[in-house]
């Protein structure tokens, strides 16, 4: 059934950092022609922290996610860095950078497979020729092969994060100068068993070859030959995703703004010291400029938040998170419509994840998929099935440098300032994230956090123009509206990890889908 | 006498009153220092997946969480949990609860023994949000229910 002009609302769980998210969208004959994404939940975490002692960030901002809590830890425990100008010791990074990796892996295969796949299950293709091969590998809950793997993977990765930081998530062993927590032989060893057994995993089920040959493709060429080269490929996990979803035309769909931003990720334990002048990653930063197609350097200054359209104190214009101020004003009326920020680099719109994280990082394989495709839901996804292998590449090289590294400190012990400004940011698994910090007279003054979810998910500027995942609706054709699964796919490849629900209003009911 | 590991799960969200039960237990619990050594205590909070670690090495786990069956409330209940757990179908993390937890415990661990898993639950009615107060009722149960996690952790029969 695809009505003509109606209204469908789709609540969904995220807001500043993380709570509820409503996505309302217009469609013409079952084509959306508009949308508005409002975070309708505010938690005030910028709040919370004000008056603090600046070491109260490291225990509080790592509970704004309890997925990604070490990429909060990481991006507060940079900001007092900075602030405090204080160096690092280069075994601190690289214990910081493997369990970031860490939480990588594991969020990339949770979202992969027991939060977007499931979709790939939905009734609408009961027909489709691989629709029974999909369900065995991805139905909801924990029935696929894959789903159950997951499980027992997703959990068993953490473990480096344990062996470092003794729980997760929330755990805060990161301290300006370095980590807590000492280096010994034991924890490389438990950590190279992890990361040998995720390989494992990853090689048998997902990808159904070695990473050394996966890494080996370079283009879409090479892609499309690698599928059709053995049944292996093909039946893997991602040989079914890349093949089934392609069918059903999600690499159509998706696309939003053309523009790219990565904050760069994992310091380069030797560089990444005082003055922090150059973003020194091992997977450097860049924007994306999508119309003129080419990257352009990252520069932290460019980036602006506008309240226009939020329920926030306005001050008239855009400012730099440093200058930012998150004082919440809902008021009945006026333009605004949501707790999210418009979040600008450049004054441009732009999406944020591994797409284009791996496409600033130049990695060949994606790239070579997103010149022929340009961003779109397949692609979305696909780069979350091709961004372990080369995590798990460089989590290899990590231990191998901590073994090289062993009887060398992790920490070097820190002078705190009295005033100080500080920015942390590293790409966490659904995009860039940013901890600004102004500390004066030893208390926090300012503190904001801008999540890629808040990039992604903004609301209009004062210029009118839409967020990302607004964008990203536009022209989308739903088959059927009562199941609504195209929207579904769209949101998922954004990794909105929460909870989604639909809501179809109409005049005589209102009709709640789970996706 | 040689126990094996017992594991002690709090559930619930302190914050919205009478959901933060198995959190009041806890609180008692390490109050009152009735734990012999070979239990640990764990806020499980509103971990949902992320709880699986806390499966991990133990023999016997005994969950407390708030519970909705339709009794009275304040009532306690004692739940030996065997067998599968069937999974809800939420596809979200954050929509996890302990039913997708437990049911997910057989792909975290596939060649594992599973622990014996007891819930001792104790009956709400509607949550208040944005309290850390209990109803009188429920709160009256924290103690009869700290006894009963008592008992489950020290009886021999584990």
């Amino acid at each position: 059934m695809t009505g003509g002009l109606r209204k469908i609302r789709m609540g969904m769980e995220v807001n500043r950092v993380e709570g509820d998210m409503e996505i309302q969208v217009e469609l013409e004959c079952g084509v959306v022609t508009d949308a508005w994404c409002s975070g309708t939940m505010y938690r005030g975490y910028e709040q919370i922290l004000t008056g603090r002692d600046p070491a109260d960030a490291l225990v509080i901002t790592p509970r704004i996610c309890g997925i990604c809590s070490t990429s909060h830890l990481y991006a507060a425990t940079s900001a007092l860095e900075m602030a405090y100008a204080t160096p690092i010791a280069p075994n601190g990074t690289r214990i910081r950078n493997l369990c970031l990796m860490a939480e990588s892996l594991m969020s990339d295969a949770r979202h992969t497979f027991l939060m977007f796949a499931p979709d790939l299950c939905n009734a609408a293709y009961a027909d489709h020729p691989l629709y029974e091969q999909v369900c065995k590998l991805f139905a909801a809950p924990f029935r696929g092969r894959i789903a159950r793997e997951t499980v027992e993977h997703s959990n068993r990765i953490l473990q480096v994060v344990i062996c470092f930081g003794g729980q997760w998530p929330h755990s805060t062993y990161m301290m300006p100068g370095g980590v807590t927590c000492p280096l010994d032989a034991a924890r490389l060893r438990e950590c190279l068993g992890a990361v040998e057994f995720y390989r494992a995993w990853y090689e048998r089920s997902i990808l159904g070859c070695a990473t050394e040959r996966w890494l080996a493709l370079r283009s879409v060429e090479d892609f499309e030959e690698w599928l059709e080269e053995d049944p292996s490929h093909r039946d893997s996990a991602v040989g079914v995703f890349a093949r089934y979803g392609r069918s059903i035309g999600l690499h159509k769909t998706g696309g939003g703004t053309p523009h790219l931003l990565s904050m760069g990720c994992y310091y380069d334990p030797e560089g990444w010291q005082p003055p922090f002048r150059d973003r020194l990653c091992l997977l450097p930063s860049g924007f994306y400029d999508g119309e003129g197609k080419r990257i352009e350097p990252f520069c932290e200054g460019k980036i602006s938040e506008d309240v226009s359209h939020a329920w926030y104190l306005d001050p008239g214009r855009p400012c730099h998170p440093w200058d930012s101020r998150t004082v919440p004003a809902r008021r009945a009326g006026g333009p605004q419509y949501s707790y999210a920020k418009a979040t600008r680099y450049d004054d441009r719109v732009v999406q944020l994840g591994p797409l284009a994280d791996l496409v600033v990082g130049c990695d060949p394989l994606i790239t070579s998929l997103f010149q022929a495709q340009g961003p779109n839901t397949w692609l979305r996804q696909f780069a979350r099935f091709h961004r372990p292998v080369r995590v798990l590449e460089s989590m290899r090289q990590t231990v191998q440098e901590l073994s090289a590294h062993l009887g060398e400190p992790t920490f070097e012990p820190c002078d705190p300032k009295r005033d100080g400004d500080g920015c942390g940011l590293i790409n966490a698994a659904r995009g860039s994230l940013g901890h600004w910090v102004k500390i004066r007279d030893g208390t926090i003054e300012n503190y904001q956090v801008i999540t890629p979810t808040t990039w992604n998910g903004s609301p209009r500027d004062a210029a009118g123009r839409r967020g990302h995942w607004e964008e990203s609706f536009i022209g989308l054709e739903l088959k059927d509206l009562e199941n609504p699964v195209e929207l579904y796919h769209v949101v998922r490849s954004h990794d909105a990890c929460l909870v989604c629900t639909v809501h179809f209003l109409r005049p005589d009911k209102v009709t709640t889908f789970h996706v | 006498m040689n126990h094996a590991l017992v594991h002690v799960l709090c559930f619930g969200n302190p914050w919205h009153g009478d959901d933060g039960f198995g959190l009041h237990v806890l609180r008692r619990l390490r109050d009152e220092r009735r734990l012999p050594p070979h239990v640990h205590a764990f806020d499980a909070g509103t971990a949902g997946l992320n709880a699986i670690p806390l499966f991990e090495g133990c023999t016997k786990a005994v969950l407390v969480d708030a519970v909705k069956t339709g009794a009275k409330i304040g009532q306690l209940h004692r739940l030996s949990i065997t067998g599968c757990v069937p999974a809800v179908d939420q596809q979200g993390m954050h929509g996890s609860g302990v039913e997708n937890l437990l049911a997910a415990l057989p792909a975290a661990y596939p060649n594992s023994t599973m622990p014996e898993l007891v819930l001792i639950g104790a009956e709400i009615g509607q949550i208040a949000p944005f309290t850390t107060v209990l109803s009188p009722a429920v709160a009256a149960a924290i103690t009869q229910a700290v006894n009963l996690v008592t008992l489950e952790c020290t009886s021999r029969d584990r």
